[in-house]
């Protein structure tokens, strides 16, 4: 027989459970808007039965709330960081790709390459109708002419700008990879805290959740949660979660590693900014892996932005060292680069071999025949690790394979520098090799046209170079990096020569003036190099903006549905998780009911059973 | 699936965006009425758009400034072409007058003063210009084709070509009568016996008043540059005709290859023999000369001929005669050569046949004056007398045989000219023809270019435009799903099972 007030007792369970449920529902209701929210459910339980002496064998005794417990599917945020990470990445190579080419715009709205280099050609061609002895013709021309050099200036600087924001938001991003890691290091602990007294810390894992989903957006995100065994192997109903970026470990349990940058005075392609960083882990001062196959995220399209050089860096075979000579150099053949218009290696920077760094202050250029490069030998720096440049080192890198700066494989700031430094360079090259040939109109020799300066407000005319079709004799000509040859030659660089924009009679439009000023030979030839001879890429040079424009409209384009799909992937896999783990008005609704109604039966059952015990005792037997 | 009411939101502001997303795009396409607004957003529209901006640009430099440069270009040269084929036709017209056989004085008179003014104007037209540059001077579009001014200092090395054709036979006249006075009468001078005419072949220069040669020995060449035998000789040189004639090797010119150069005439006479094995040889033939001093209306010899101007002096400069034509291009690999050169038209003969036309009228009219004066003496009382009269006479006599030679020059050489300036009438409207027919090749081609221009136009807009009735549908579609999308939002979300409890 089971104890009179049994009932009551049995009541009073549910009277109590059934408030923890509408609490529950009302901690939904409340947080129906709030970011990140899972939808926590009462579990209710019948409490253990009683064995009482009786022929039922055992009574019920009521009911009890056990756990309140998130409805959430991990399926579901492991799919949506692995989502969220490829989305990250293409919106923000979206954003940087479409100010690249909004910056190469040709159109109505914006004057660009294409426009700018058909006027110079058509202020060419009005020198001839309006007679080359003409100074006010001349003159429009050299200042189209010098139009187009600003253009490039101006497309050089912009490109330039592009990387440096891409710089400073890698070291942002950085920084606030570091303070979530810290953070969600923190919230382990409080998680490992509370729930190893029992019970489940939910807001606590919505809030990690919630970094987590912003953590993704700029890396790859990987979590695995593993429930704690004590030595005896017994569950401790509580798990150690660890959280991977890119492959590697960022918390594990209650530690956190965190990032840093490091601003390097090497670059790694001819016209980059100063100070580019790159990311280590702090404690082992390795490399954090931002553009592998296992990256992901909006750091990768930041560094894909600034450092992308379409993979094409210059390669090549080390054929020499030489450990004696100060500095020590490193030379290196069988380059995959040859062309000297389309060397794009920096002057001060680095050379991968194998997996190890080392450091360069500048290079000699070796030509065989004019602007066909056959040998770099590079200058190494005192920032080398000494260990790396004994005589014995240095002399095991003979035969190994070695890369100029670094190989990444997108289609960023570096590569359109590039395209455009390698059309200016092969451009003003024809051009001045036509100029050279003729007069000016004082019967003087003529020099090149296009010239180069440099920060120092020194004019190079590449007459190092010319010097080279000669030969004086030699198979062979050696040159700095810095002597003038058409390597000086940037988009940042690019100008008409100053004598010509000061004094417009300085410009050959033909081989002897004697002939008559109005001979045109030259211009005639000048002309040829509008269209129909081969320039860039296999086309000529009115094309070049044809050739680029595809280039990245093709590649915004491709940007711009991955960023869709990804999109679109995103929000329905967040409509999957919401769907799992949202709180719904009318479902709350319904609970309410359904758990006031129960409340209010089991605060019926308490009257019940005081009207029993009154019977009981006061009338029963009296 | 289970739907919350949070999704339904979210799904709802997804959907209003994109239908946001969609009314914008119209309307932007309705503002600029372009399909796209960034190259991303069609790559080919983009790209295709651009090379078809390059080819109009193209285009619009033909149409709006290289055509109409060459067209203006040639009208001038057109006028000025028609302005010297009306002065030759003059000159013709002077050489017909002179070929008659009955001239008076008068008429002597009147195709004198007309020839020495078309002589000033010859080549004036040569320094016809366009908008400051002259047509007819090639490449030195600044330089006029004929000296401005007199300058007596300035020198040039001529180098000249000829060819057996150049050798003509030309009559040459010597001796002169002269009037007689009183006292000559007197002295009863008989000098018939010294006038007379020779023929010769000649070859004659650009220029008369010519310093000297600047060769030794003269020898014609054949096509093989061989020297042809019994060519070679060594001009001796004579300020002039008479000179030579008093020389008294004249009388044996034609007895061997000898050549004789007149400064004054600029004339290379050569002996027979010479000339006929040149002619049998089809030989060739370069002389280089010096002349000094040059007077306002002369050829400049740049144009014509391999030169130096100043030789010797620290402004030497040498010219290399050249074919200087300016091309045009009028369309795409369409070249159109506007620039006639002047030594195409502008002989130089004309001068030079107007100067002997001139010395050949002023000839005649001198040698019937002398007639004329004598014949009056013949009349005076002074010289009445039978002995005078005897003497007189004979100097009529001697007068009427160089008045006749000279009528006789006069009708001769001008016959002749009329063919030559035939000659020079027919190259200058070869040219004219030449200058028509490139203006009408122009014009094809500036329609061609035009049509081009509206084609390129046309493929540019359907390219790049959108017709604007279907902008309007899709911006009114599109709108009508956003106001559709807004009216459903509006009431979503604005009741639960809460609002019933």
């Amino acid at each position: 027989m089971a104890s009179t007030f049994m009932g009551l007792n049995i009541g009073k369970s549910a009277l109590a459970t059934f408030q923890t449920a509408v609490n529950t529902t009302a901690n939904n209701i409340s947080n129906v808007r709030t970011a990140g929210y899972t939808r926590q459910t009462t579990e209710i339980n019948a409490t253990a039965a009683l064995r009482v002496n009786a022929k039922y064998g055992s009574v019920g005794t009521g009911v009890e709330a056990t756990a309140i417990k998130q409805t959430r599917n991990e399926y579901y945020d492991t799919k949506y960081w692995e989502n969220s990470s490829s989305f990250g990445l293409y919106e923000q190579k979206l954003y940087y790709l479409d100010q690249i080419q909004t910056i190469l715009k040709d159109d109505a709205s914006q004057t660009g390459f294409s426009t700018i280099f058909a006027n110079m050609f058509r202020a060419l061609d009005s020198v001839i109708t309006d007679g080359p002895g003409d100074l006010s013709t001349r003159n429009q021309f050299i200042n189209k002419a010098q139009s187009l050099c600003t253009y490039f200036n101006s497309v050089y600087v912009s490109l330039r700008d592009i990387q440096e924001d891409c710089n400073q938001e890698i070291k942002t991003s950085v920084d606030s990879i570091n303070a979530m890691s810290e953070k969600l290091a923190l919230l382990n602990r409080e998680i490992y805290n509370l729930e190893v007294r029992g019970g489940y810390a939910n807001e606590l894992r919505d809030e990690r959740n919630v970094l987590l989903d912003q953590l993704s957006s700029m890396v790859k995100v990987e979590t695995n949660e593993v429930n704690v065994y004590n030595t005896n192997g017994e569950d401790l109903g509580v798990t150690t979660y660890r959280i991977y970026i890119n492959g590697q470990t960022l918390v594990d349990g209650f530690e956190h590693r965190s990032l840093e940058v490091t601003s390097s005075s090497y670059q790694k392609n001819q016209c980059d900014i100063d100070g580019m960083y790159s990311v280590v882990w702090s404690d082992t001062k390795m490399n954090f892996a931002v553009s592998g196959a296992t990256a992901g995220g909006s750091l990768k399209a930041l560094f894909a932005m600034r450092d992308g050089n379409n993979a094409d860096p210059e390669k090549g075979k080390i054929t020499a060292v030489d450990a004696l000579s100060v500095p020590k150099t490193i030379t290196v053949e069988e380059l995959s680069v040859t062309q000297l218009e389309a060397l794009a290696i920096a002057d001060k920077g680095t050379l991968s071999i194998g997996n190890t760094t080392y450091y360069y202050e500048g290079f000699d250029i070796e030509m065989s025949e004019p602007g066909t490069i056959s040998k770099l030998t590079f200058r190494l720096t005192g920032d080398n690790p000494e260990h790396n440049v004994t005589a014995g080192k240095l002399g095991a890198l003979v035969d190994k394979g070695v890369t100029v700066g670094e190989s990444v494989d997108a289609m960023g700031v570096p590569y359109y520098m590039t395209q455009m430094n390698q059309f200016i360079r092969v451009f003003a090259k024809a051009f001045n090799d036509i100029e050279k040939t003729g007069q000016t109109l004082d019967g003087d020799e003529m020099g090149a046209f296009f010239t180069a300066k440099s920060v120092t407000g020194n004019h190079y005319d590449f007459s190092d170079q010319q010097d080279v079709t000669n030969y004086g004799g030699q198979t062979t000509a050696t040159f700095d990096h810095y002597d003038s040859t058409y390597f000086l030659l940037t988009a940042g660089t690019f100008e008409v020569n100053e004598l010509s924009l000061r004094n417009a009679r300085y410009f050959s439009t033909t081989k002897d003036i004697t002939n008559g000023i109005d001979a045109y030979d030259i211009i005639t030839k000048l002309e040829t190099l509008q269209k129909g001879v081969t320039m860039f890429r296999g086309d000529d040079a009115e094309s070049f903006l044809e050739t680029l424009l595809s280039d990245i409209s093709v590649d915004t384009n491709k940007t711009e549905i991955f960023c869709n799909n990804y999109g679109n992937l995103s929000s329905s896999l967040e409509n999957q998780r919401t769907s799992v783990s949202g709180v719904d008005e009318d479902e709350e609704a319904l609970d309410l009911i359904r758990f006031q109604n129960a409340y209010n039966l089991a605060s019926k059952m308490i009257s019940v059973m005081s009207e029993l015990y009154n019977k009981l005792i006061n009338e029963t037997g009296v | 699936m289970r739907i919350t009411n949070n999704m339904i939101m979210g799904n709802t502001k997804t959907n209003i965006n994109s239908n946001k997303i969609n009314v914008d795009k119209y309307n932007t396409q309705m503002t600029t009425q372009k399909k796209i607004n960034k190259a991303s957003e069609d790559p080919v529209i983009a790209i295709r758009s651009l090379r078809l901006s390059t080819t109009m640009t193209h285009i619009n430099q033909y149409v709006d400034n290289n055509i109409p440069d060459a067209d203006a270009w040639m009208d001038v040269t057109y006028t000025a072409l028609n302005n010297m084929k009306d002065l030759l036709t003059d000159i013709r017209t002077q050489c017909v007058n002179g070929a008659t056989d009955t001239l008076t004085a008068e008429d002597r008179q009147v195709i004198l003063k007309n020839l020495k003014a078309l002589q000033d104007q010859v080549y004036t037209e040569g320094n016809a210009d366009y908008a400051g540059r002259t047509v007819f001077t090639g490449y030195r579009t600044t330089e006029n084709l004929t000296f401005d001014k007199d300058d007596n200092a300035l020198s040039y090395d001529i180098t000249e070509n000829f060819t057996f054709e150049n050798l003509e036979q030309h009559r040459y006249y010597y001796g002169s009568t002269t009037v007689p006075t009183a006292a000559t009468v007197n002295a009863g001078t008989n000098c018939t016996d010294n006038i007379g005419r020779d023929s010769f072949y000649r070859i004659r220069l650009a220029y008369d008043q010519v310093d000297n040669l600047n060769v030794g020995s003269i020898q014609f060449t054949d096509a093989d540059k061989n020297v042809i035998p019994g060519t070679t000789a060594a001009p001796t040189a004579y300020d002039s005709y008479e000179d030579w004639v008093n020389d008294p090797t004249y009388g044996n010119f034609q007895t061997g290859d000898n050549a004789v150069f007149i400064r004054s005439t600029g004339e290379l006479i050569v002996s027979d023999s010479i000339a006929e094995a040149a002619m049998q040889n089809k030989g060739s033939l370069s002389v280089s000369y010096t002349r000094t001093g040059f007077t306002e209306g002369e050829l400049k010899p740049e144009f014509y001929f391999d030169c130096v101007k100043n030789p010797g002096q620290p402004d030497e400069i040498t010219f290399t005669l050249e074919n200087q034509e300016i091309n045009y291009t009028i369309a795409n690999s369409t070249q159109l050569t506007i620039n006639t050169q002047a030594r195409d038209v502008f002989n130089f003969n004309i001068d030079r046949d107007v100067t002997e036309m001139i010395d050949a009228v002023s000839y005649a009219i001198n040698a019937e004056k002398k007639v004329s004066d004598i014949k009056q003496m013949l009349e005076s009382e002074q010289f009445a007398d039978a002995d005078n009269q005897e003497v007189l006479k004979t100097y009529l006599d001697a007068a009427q045989k160089e008045s006749d030679l000279a009528n006789d020059n006069l009708q001769k050489l001008y016959e002749k000219y009329i063919g030559n300036f035939d000659k020079y009438l027919k190259s200058v409207n070869t040219s004219i023809t030449n200058v028509g027919s490139m203006q009408a090749r122009l014009s094809l081609t500036q329609n061609r270019v035009e049509n081009q221009q509206t084609t390129v136009e046309e493929l540019k807009s359907s390219n790049e435009d959108r017709e604007m009735s279907d902008i309007i549908i899709d911006y009114y579609a599109a709108y009508n799903a956003y106001t559709a999308s807004l009216t459903a939002a509006s009431k979503v979300g604005q009741q639960s099972l809460l609002n019933f409890l």
